[in-house]
C-alpha cells in the first residue's frame, strides 16, 4: 500500500514536470487573431498581395503557425508565385504534417513545378528518419522526451514493488519502452542529421540557370523554375551547391534564388 | 703570310665594319605614328619604343604639344630571351588629336637610358579640317587601334574610347602629385553638416604606369555614417600633372551622418598587383575628420528625422467605397536629401480605418551631387464605417540645411464615401473551429481544388525554434536521472538506519539479558523465569522471533548464525529446565544456582558467537 502510494506519487511528480517543462519550451508567440481576420478578409475580397504582406508580418513577429503559412501560401498560389507558394505550403506542412488541407494544397502547388530537383534520400537514415515523419520535429522530441520519462518510472517502480509479478511487469514495460526510446531517439538524430547536412529548401525565383560552378561566368546548362524543392549541400560566398541527380555533375545557383523551407 | 690570304682578311673586315656602322649609329629610341594623313576629327597614337637589354631606360619626356591635345596614354614591355640574351623593349603610346589643320610637326621625344640622353626624329603629319564631329572607335576615333606585335590598347585601357582629356585647374590638382606611377586621395564635399544631412565621399585614383592586374579597392567603413556607394557613377577621365598624362577614375559615395560631434573616415586603400618585373604597390588616402552638427532643438511634433528639401502629397485609388472593402492610399514624398533613411511619417487615420503597414519605394537619383527622387508609402486601408470618412490631412516636418529652419508641410484631407452594412465588419470576427473562410468566387472559378485559407479559430503557436535547440529540452533529460539516483540515494539511507538500528539493538540485549536475570533473582522468581529471558535474548540478538521454533529449528538457527553445536545443547539445556521449573518446580529447585549461572554464562557465549 505504502509502496503503491510512493509509485503514485513519483509517476504524478514526473508528468507534472514532464508537462509544465514542454509547455514553457513550446510557448511562442501568437498571432495577432483580428490582424488575421482582416487579412483573411483581405484575400477573400481578392487583394492577395495585400494579404500577404500582412501575413508576411505576422511571421517576421516570430509568429509559427501552421495556418498562417497555410493562408500565406494561397495567397501567393494565387499571385502565380509559385516558388513562395510552395516554399510557405512546405512549411506549414512542417508544423502540421497530419493536416489535408495543407497536404492537397501543397500537392496542387507540387504539380505546377518540377517537384524535387534532386535524389530522394536512401540508406539506413533516410530509413531511420522516416519512422517519425508523421509528427513535427517538436512532436518527435517530445516522444523521445516522454518515453524517456517512461523508462525511469517503470525502474522506479521496479525498486519499489515487492511482488514478483509486479517486478517482472514492470521490468517487461521498462524493456519495451526503452526499445521505443531508442527507435525513436535514432529517428529523431537522423532527421535532424538530414536537416543539418541536406536543408531543404524551394526556388523562389520564377527561373535560376544551374551553374557548374560558383560564378555567374560559368555556363548555364540547366534552368530550374520557381517552386522546385532541392536541397542545399554546400555554400561559397554567394552561391550555394544543390543536392544533383545521379550523374548530373555539380549545380551551383545564386544562393538569392532559393529560400529554406526551415 | 699569304698576300692574297691578307687582303682577302682587311677587305672582309672593312666590309663588316661598313655594315656594323649603322648599326653602331643606330638608336635605342624610336617614335612613329599610325597615320600621317588624318583630319581634327581623328587621333593618330604615338609610339615610342627603347630597346634596352636591361631594361633601365627611363620614361619618355614628351615635348611640349602645342598643337595636339593628348587623349591617353598605355606602356607595355615586350621580352625576349635568344641564347642566354636577355632584351627588353618597351613600348610608349599616346593618343593624340589634333587642334588644327596643316602640317603639324611633333617635336623629338627625349629618353634617358643609363644616363645617355637620345632624342627621337621629329615625326610631321598632315591634318585637313574635320566636320566637328570626333570619331569613336577604331583608328579615326578614340579608340586605339590594334596593332600586330603590340598590345591591345583597348583592353588595357577600356574606358578610352570617348573620354575626354580634362587639364584641371592647378589649384585642384592634389599637391601630392609629382609625376609618380600612381596615386590616390580622398574628400568630402563638405565637412561640417547637420546630423542626417547627406555629404558625398569622392575617392579618385591617378594611374600613370600600366597596371598587370585590377587593382584591389577598400572602402573605409563609414563608421557613424549610413553609406551607399554609387557604382553606377564611377567616372573615368584624363588629365595631366608634372609633365605626365594620367588616367583618372573618380568613385562617390553618399553619406548620410547618424551621430553628432567630430566622426573620423578611416583612409581608404588600394592595392595595386606587381607583375613579373616589379613588386605590387599599396596606398592609401588621409583620414577625413567631419564635424557633424546636431539639429536644432526646436523640431516640430511631426518632424521624424528627415533633413533635405522635400513636398508631400497623398492620393486614393478610391473615393467611394464599401465598408470592409479596401481603399489604397499612396504618400509620396518629394525633393532632395535622405529619402533612403528618413524615418516614415506620422500617420492620423481615424478609429474608422483600420490600417496596415506598408514599405516605402524608393526612387531616387544622383543628381549635382544630391541624392533627388521620390519615396512613395502605399498604404491599404479598410474603413469600418460608413458614411463621408475622411483621411485627415497628413503633415510631415523636414529640417532645411540650407535655411537651417525646420519646415512643414501638409497634403490635402481626402474624403471617402463609404456605403454599406456596419455589421459586414462581423465577418472579421473568429469563425467556428473547422469553419472554413469562403474562397472568392472568382478564386473558385479558377482554382476549384485549392482548399480555401482557414480561419483565425485555427491558429495556433509553435515554438520559434526546434525544442532540440534550447536548452531547456536538454535539462529535462536530467530530471528521470535525478528521482532515480534521489530514490537510491533515499532506499540506501533507509537501509543504513535500519542496519544501525539494528546492531545497536543487538549490542545492547547481552546486558539487558543479565539485568533481567539478576532483577528476577532478586524478585524472588523461580528459575522458570530463565527460559523466557534467554528467549528474548536470542530475539534481540538474531531480530527475529524465537518462540514457537521448535527444538530443531532453534538448533538450525543458531547453527546458521555460527553457534557450535555445543553451545547449542547448552541453549536448548537452559530452555527445557526452565521449562521444567514451570510444570515440576520441585524438582528444578535441586539445580536452582546451576540455571541461573548457567543461563548467564550461556548468554554471554551466545554474544560471543552471534
Amino acid at each position: 500500500m505504502k509502496n503503491g502510494l510512493i509509485i503514485a506519487i513519483i509517476g504524478l511528480l514526473m508528468l507534472g514536470i514532464l508537462a509544465g517543462g514542454i509547455w514553457l519550451l513550446s510557448s511562442g508567440e501568437t498571432a495577432d487573431a483580428a490582424t488575421i481576420d482582416a487579412a483573411n478578409q483581405l484575400y477573400v475580397s481578392g487583394h492577395y498581395s495585400e494579404a500577404a504582406r500582412i501575413y508576411e508580418q505576422e511571421i517576421a513577429r516570430g509568429v509559427q503557425d501552421s495556418t498562417v503559412y497555410f493562408n500565406l501560401g494561397n495567397a501567393y498560389f494565387e499571385q502565380g508565385d509559385m516558388g513562395r507558394a510552395v516554399l510557405n505550403l512546405q512549411r506549414a506542412a512542417e508544423l502540421a504534417p497530419r493536416d489535408p488541407d495543407i497536404q492537397a494544397n501543397l500537392e496542387l502547388a507540387q504539380q505546377q513545378t518540377t517537384e524535387l530537383f534532386a535524389e530522394e534520400p536512401t540508406g539506413p537514415v533516410a530509413i531511420l528518419a522516416g519512422l517519425t515523419s508523421w509528427m513535427t520535429l517538436n512532436e518527435a522530441a517530445i516522444l523521445v522526451l516522454a518515453l524517456w520519462f517512461l523508462l525511469g518510472f517503470f525502474i522506479l517502480a521496479y525498486r519499489e514493488i515487492q511482488g514478483p509479478r509486479g517486478r517482472r511487469l514492470a521490468q517487461t514495460l521498462a524493456l519495451v519502452v526503452l526499445i521505443l526510446m531508442l527507435l525513436a531517439g535514432v529517428s529523431l538524430a537522423s532527421r535532424s542529421f538530414l536537416l543539418q547536412t541536406q536543408p531543404p529548401g524551394v526556388v523562389v525565383t520564377p527561373s535560376v540557370a544551374i551553374s557548374d560552378s560558383p560564378g555567374a561566368s560559368s555556363p548555364s546548362s540547366y534552368h530550374l523554375t520557381g517552386g522546385t524543392e532541392v536541397k542545399v549541400i554546400d555554400q561559397v560566398g554567394d552561391w550555394i551547391r544543390l543536392d544533383t541527380p545521379q550523374g548530373a555533375g555539380e549545380s551551383w545557383v545564386p544562393a538569392t534564388a532559393v529560400e529554406p523551407i526551415t | 703570310m699569304n698576300k692574297k690570304f691578307l687582303f682577302t682578311t682587311i677587305l672582309t673586315l672593312l666590309l663588316l665594319s661598313v655594315m656594323a656602322l649603322p648599326a653602331l649609329g643606330q638608336s635605342p629610341v624610336t617614335a612613329e605614328v599610325d597615320r600621317n594623313f588624318l583630319s581634327t576629327d581623328d587621333a593618330l597614337v604615338l609610339m615610342v619604343t627603347i630597346d634596352t637589354g636591361t631594361g633601365d631606360a627611363a620614361r619618355p619626356t614628351l615635348p611640349t604639344m602645342n598643337d595636339f591635345q593628348i587623349l591617353g596614354s598605355s606602356s607595355g614591355t615586350q621580352i625576349t630571351v635568344v641564347n642566354g640574351d636577355m632584351t627588353v623593349q618597351e613600348t610608349y603610346s599616346y593618343s593624340l588629336r589634333p587642334l588644327r589643320e596643316g602640317a603639324l610637326v611633333i617635336d623629338p621625344v627625349t629618353v634617358q637610358i643609363n644616363g645617355q640622353t637620345y632624342t627621337t626624329d621629329p615625326i610631321t603629319v598632315e591634318v585637313t579640317q574635320g566636320t566637328g564631329q570626333p570619331q569613336q572607335g577604331g583608328s579615326s576615333g578614340g579608340a586605339f587601334p590594334t596593332l600586330p606585335g603590340f598590345p591591345n590598347l583597348n583592353q588595357m585601357l577600356p574606358n578610352m574610347p570617348g573620354s575626354q582629356t580634362q587639364q584641371l585647374d592647378p589649384s585642384e590638382m592634389p599637391t601630392e602629385l609629382e609625376g609618380q606611377d600612381y596615386f590616390i586621395e580622398a574628400e568630402v564635399d563638405h565637412d561640417n553638416p547637420y546630423q542626417g544631412e547627406e555629404l558625398v565621399y569622392t575617392f579618385r585614383f591617378y594611374q600613370a604606369g600600366s597596371l598587370f592586374d585590377q587593382p584591389d579597392y577598400t572602402a573605409p567603413s563609414f563608421t557613424g555614417f549610413w553609406s551607399k556607394e554609387l557604382s553606377d557613377q564611377q567616372m573615368n577621365y584624363s588629365t595631366e600633372a608634372a609633365g605626365r598624362p594620367y588616367r583618372v577614375t573618380e568613385l562617390q559615395t553618399i553619406l548620410v551622418p547618424t551621430v553628432t560631434g567630430e566622426v573620423t573616415i578611416d583612409p581608404a586603400q588600394l592595392s595595386i598587383p606587381g607583375d613579373f618585373f616589379s613588386s605590387g604597390v599599396d596606398l592609401q588616402t588621409q583620414p577625413i575628420t567631419v564635424s557633424v552638427q546636431p539639429l536644432p532643438q526646436n523640431a516640430p511634433d511631426s518632424f521624424r528625422g528627415a533633413v533635405g528639401q522635400f513636398e508631400i502629397s497623398a492620393a486614393t485609388d478610391l473615393t467611394q467605397a464599401e465598408v470592409n472593402d479596401t481603399v489604397t492610399m499612396d504618400v509620396t514624398i518629394t525633393g532632395t536629401g535622405n529619402l533612403e533613411t528618413m524615418p516614415d511619417p506620422v500617420w492620423t487615420e481615424g478609429p474608422e480605418w483600420r490600417s496596415f503597414d506598408s514599405k516605402a519605394t524608393v526612387n531616387a537619383q544622383f543628381v549635382d551631387g544630391k541624392l533627388q527622387g521620390s519615396r512613395t508609402y502605399e498604404r491599404v486601408l479598410l474603413p469600418t464605417e460608413n458614411g463621408d470618412l475622411v483621411l485627415p490631412a497628413i503633415e510631415f516636418s523636414y529640417f532645411n540645411p540650407v535655411t537651417g529652419q525646420y519646415e512643414t508641410k501638409s497634403t490635402e484631407p481626402i474624403t471617402v464615401q463609404v456605403t454599406g452594412d456596419v455589421g459586414a465588419g462581423a465577418s472579421l470576427a473568429p469563425l467556428d473551429p473547422g469553419t472554413a473562410v469562403p474562397q472568392n468566387a472568382a478564386t473558385a472559378a479558377v482554382n476549384p481544388v485549392l482548399r480555401p485559407i482557414k480561419s483565425s479559430a485555427e491558429l495556433s503557436s509553435s515554438a520559434a525554434s526546434a525544442l532540440t535547440g534550447q536548452t531547456g529540452y536538454w535539462l529535462l533529460w536530467v530530471v528521470p536521472l535525478l528521482l532515480l539516483v534521489g530514490h537510491f540515494s533515499w532506499k540506501s539511507y533507509q537501509q543504513r538506519r535500519l542496519d544501525t538500528a539494528d546492531l545497536r539493538r543487538s549490542k545492547s540485549a547481552a546486558g539487558k539479558a543479565k539485568k533481567a536475570l539478576k532483577e528476577a533473582q532478586n524478585a524472588g522468581l523461580g528459575q522458570e523465569a530463565a527460559g523466557p529471558i534467554l528467549t528474548a535474548y536470542m530475539e534481540e540478538k538474531m531480530n527475529r522471533p524465537v518462540v514457537g521454533l521448535s527444538h530443531t529449528q532453534l538448533v538450525n538457527l543458531l547453527s546458521a548464525n555460527g553457534v557450535d553445536d555445543d553451545l547449542s545443547r547448552r541453549v536448548q539445556n537452559c530452555l527445557m529446565l526452565s521449562e521444567m521449573g514451570r510444570y515440576a518446580p520441585a524438582e528444578l529447585t535441586l539445580k536452582q544456582g546451576d540455571l541461573w549461572s548457567e543461563t548467564a554464562a550461556v548468554i554471554d557465549a551466545l554474544d560471543t558467537n552471534l
